[in-house]
């Protein structure tokens, strides 16, 4: 599997060297950005599982009315629904990324062989 | 002369970011302030077996005013210009934030009635919800 470029030396001879610095780029960006959506995802489900069993227990016991725990669940509701959003988010977060590796490897590439900085 | 307009715009363009919005120094300062207001009621609830409502309500409101100015400069920045992938995900962090300021509502309700205490608190997940448009807006700093 093609690994990042160092960017500091990173000079292309071929088309198809310069292919496989971007592919190592991208791969590193998408690999790390999926494993921290993922990992924060299942963070979220674990901690929702926990309080919901103690609102369930809490209920149960009679510790808290049947509002307090219709509100508990609501905004237990409420909070999956923000970390899917911010799911949803990262996916534009990790585009972003692409695009930024993409060129800077490009930009760096053309920087070893010319000395010129682009500012695209 | 034509050429300068063209150079510029093409540089500006490649300069603009595609699929998230430009960061927003306020909306981030705003939800910060809106999270050191919730991380002194949660400490406050934890510290103190029985608290008065009144003893929130100043943070609360405080958590509300900041958290309000934030919903105002995200919503304005996720319909304006940029692209549709940026307005998106702009929209996803206004978002966010409405969904914060309705669980802060969430909480200070609770606590009008007395039954907030540390754990309603968490079990309301007031601070984790609102911590998602924090992390978002801070995402944006490139």
């Amino acid at each position: 599997m093609p690994q990042p470029p160092d960017l500091t030396t990173f000079k292309p001879n071929s088309s198809n060297e310069l292919f496989q610095g971007i592919l190592g780029q991208v791969i590193g960006i998408l690999g790390a950005d999926w494993a921290k959506a993922e990992a924060e995802l299942k963070a979220d489900l674990h901690l929702l599982a926990q309080r919901a069993f103690q609102t369930q227990s809490l209920l149960a016991g009679g510790k808290i009315s049947v509002t307090e725990a219709d509100r508990e669940l609501h905004f237990q509701e409420v909070f999956l629904n923000s970390a899917l959003a911010h799911f949803e988010f990262m996916a534009y977060v990790t585009a972003q990324n692409v695009l930024d590796g993409v060129f800077g490897v490009i930009r760096a590439a053309i920087k070893n062989w010319t000395g010129i900085e682009l500012n695209f | 002369m034509r050429s300068i307009v063209i150079v510029s715009a093409f540089i500006l363009a490649g300069c603009q970011t595609v699929f998230v919005p430009a960061y927003s120094e306020d909306i981030h300062s705003q939800l910060a302030s809106a999270s050191e207001d919730l991380q002194r009621i949660q400490v406050t609830l934890r510290d103190t077996q029985h608290h008065e409502a009144a003893d929130l309500e100043p943070t609360f409101v405080d958590t509300l005013t900041h958290l309000g100015q934030a919903s105002a400069a995200s919503n304005a920045r996720a319909q304006s210009g940029g692209t549709v992938f940026a307005r998106r995900s702009g929209t996803i962090i206004a978002a966010n934030v409405t969904r914060c300021e309705v669980a802060v509502r969430g909480a200070l309700q609770a606590s009008r009635e007395g039954s907030l205490d540390s754990g309603a608190f968490e079990r309301l997940f007031v601070f984790e919800t609102c911590n998602f448009p924090k992390m978002e807006e801070q995402l944006l700093q490139r």
